[in-house]
Parts: C-alpha cells; structure tokens; sequence
C-alpha cells in the first residue's frame, strides 16, 4: 500500500530480548519505544479518574503489565497465545478463593467475561486492605501497569476501567498444600 | 479530511479507549467505540470515500519519526478495526501492509491488524459473490411489507437485490451467496438487528 510510504521500506525495527518460560520455550516480546508527551498527559487525566490509586512509577515505556509480572520490566508480552504458554508452562494454577486464600505475590487477571475469552490485564497482589466500615474483610491491593506507555500503579481489585465488561481470576504457582 | 476521521486523532477519543490493552481486548473497545462505529457506517454509506481514506493514512505515515511512537498509531489501529469487516481493495491492502510491520513505533496499529486479519471475514474458495440474486428465494424480499424501520433500512444502505430472514429474536439482512452445487444465505456477512414480536410475525 503504497500510502504508507517509507514506512514499508523499514526493516524489522521492534526490539525484543531472550525471555523463556520455566519449560524452555521462547516468549515473544517487543520493547516499545518511551511514550510521547500527549501519551503521559493521557496517562494523567486517566490516572486522576482514579483517586484511591498510588503511583509507584511514572507513565514510562518498555514493557506493560505482562512484562511487568513475568519480565522483571524488561520487556513487554502483548500476544494472547505467549500470556497462555506463559501461565502454563510456569506452573500456574487457578486459586479457588472459597477454600484457599490468597497470598501477596499471587496474581491477579483480567478477563472479558463474554466468550470469546481475552486476557485484559495482569496484576501482583501486594498486601490486603481492609475495607471501610466491614471488619475482618479486606481487598486485594494489586501492583500492575495499564499499558505500555503507563506508570505503576497500586490499585484495589476492582477499581480498574477497562471498558469491557470482565471477570478476575486469581493464580498462583504455589503448590496446594498452603491451603487453609 | 472527514470529521470523523478527524475525531479519531482527538484527545477525547483516545481517552474513550482508555489504556491501550493487548490487542485482542482493544480490537474489542475499539469496536465499541462510538469514533470507530460513526466511522464504519460513514463509509458504508459512501460520506467517507476511499480517497480520502488513503490520503489520511498518508498523512499520518508521514509524521513517522524514528524512534518514536507514531502520533496516529491509535487512530490507524482505529481505522483497521473500522474496515475490518469490509470487502474491499483498500481494506484487503490496508489490513495487511499494516499486519506484516513489525516497526517499533508503531505497535497498536500493527498488533490491532494483525489480530483483525485473524477475524477478517474471509469468503471459503468454493463461494462467490453473485450481483444478481435468485427470483425464487426461500427468504422474504425486501419488496414485502415488513415493518422495520425506515431509519434502519436507510442505514444498512438496502438495496432490492438485498435479502432478509426471521431467526429468532432478530432479523438478518444481507447479500445472498451462491455456492457452486447450492445455494445458502451466508449470515456472516449479515447485518442484525432486533424486532419486536408483532414486526417478526409480520415477516
């Protein structure tokens, strides 16, 4: 298409490092470029919709909330297929939250709740809060990274906006018997 | 340039989208959006020509500056979700020129077309699209009474040749196909919409 113009012409320009899962297999993954002054801003005014979250880290490029979890923030995993051989590989499983409970360093993620099943996002559970006016309750704080151009920020489980109507599932890689 | 193309680049869409989600999820909200959808029927009624298309993904392709994220990656990821379901020469070159990129500084266009291409409503090798349609159809003709409403016929752009049947709740509109051996109506490249139960029992 020749609308596109030079932009044809580039080689292969995405970045990407060695990253494997615990089985050996490779991961794909793109080092996207830092964010733009208009990306930041954006960032912001979403960020500021959201007054109970904390920033960890500003909006910055690099790797997403993938990347964030798996990658040690070397990089970005944005591919569906990589995020599954990712969870099954490493040992993964689904937490039953009505007869196990969680641990800070387990997962959380985000899928759309009508089928066809799509990851939205990944998040590490940090600590539990209680909430206000409900003793002996508390709410998973989760530590993640909205998109690629984002800063870090810890937020409550639910209180995330994707747009998309979505379920969470919790996993872990710890083995079962931590049950209680 | 079209203003709905113009909206897609504007600071109100982008924070519409919110964050930029993998790109399976954004194909999604991209879909929902109220830019992407003004933009898709923009074109199917012909206020947004092909021309102009073309000029505006010049436009933005030449903004590229190396190292840099693309000012109108959005909106070209935008676009790609808007013609995904359209059979069309720039929609064939488009989606796939931006599909087989793998260009640093343009990642959500490229991810978004190349997950559009999976879904890209492909017609099977044994089908072919047929400009004139059977005068003995198992399905109603648009020429019958049927009372869906004006507005919505005028934007699904009907024409006689268009065909409609009653499957349950909805009525499905669209082009017939003819298979070599038989003929079947093809509800993939169907419209939908709902009808009450007094319109479906006038059909």
């Amino acid at each position: 298409m020749k609308e596109l113009g030079n932009l044809l012409l580039l080689d292969d320009s995405a970045r990407s490092i060695v990253l494997q899962t615990r089985l050996g297999r490779s991961v794909k993954n793109f080092i996207d470029p830092p964010p733009r002054a208009d990306q930041v801003w954006k960032y912001r005014r979403l960020r500021d919709k959201h007054p109970l979250w904390e920033e960890r880290v500003p909006a910055t490029g690099g790797y997403n909330c993938v990347g964030l979890v798996w990658a040690s923030r070397r990089t970005g995993i944005f591919d569906e297929d990589q995020i599954q051989l990712v969870f099954g590989d490493d040992g993964f499983r689904l937490v039953d939250i009505s007869s196990e409970r969680l641990f800070p360093g387990d997962l959380v993620a985000y899928w759309t709740s009508s089928p066809p099943r799509h990851f939205i996002h990944v998040g590490l559970i940090m600590e539990f809060r209680s909430i206000a006016g409900l003793p002996g309750q508390s709410v998973p704080w989760v530590l993640s990274k909205m998109d690629a151009t984002s800063g870090e920020v810890a937020h409550g489980l639910r209180d995330v906006d994707f747009g998309l109507e979505f379920v969470v599932e919790y996993w872990t890689e710890r083995p079962r018997h931590k049950q209680e | 340039m079209a203003r709905q193309l113009d909206y897609l680049l504007s600071e109100h869409f982008s924070d519409s989208v919110g964050f930029i989600l993998p790109p399976a999820a954004l194909r999604l909200v991209l879909g929902k959006s109220v830019g992407v959808q003004d933009l898709t029927k923009a074109i199917r009624r012909g206020e947004v020509s092909t021309k102009v298309l073309r000029s505006f993904v010049s436009r933005l392709a030449s903004e590229f500056k190396a190292g840099e994220h693309l000012r109108g990656d959005l909106a070209l990821a935008a676009l790609t979700v808007a013609v995904e379901s359209h059979r069309t020469k720039f929609a064939d070159e488009f989606i796939k020129s931006l599909a087989n990129l793998h260009v640093a500084e343009l990642p959500v266009c490229t991810r978004i077309a190349r997950e559009c291409l999976k879904y890209r409503k492909t017609l099977p090798k044994d089908l072919i699209r047929i400009n004139r349609y059977p005068h003995k159809t198992p399905v109603i003709r648009l020429s019958r009474p049927i009372r869906v409403r004006a507005i919505n016929i005028a934007e699904l752009n009907m024409r006689s040749g268009h065909v409609v049947r009653s499957v349950g709740k909805t009525i499905e509109v669209g082009c017939r196909f003819e298979r070599t051996t038989r003929r079947r109506f093809r509800s993939g490249n169907a419209w939908k919409m709902k009808i009450t139960r007094q319109q479906r029992e006038l059909i």
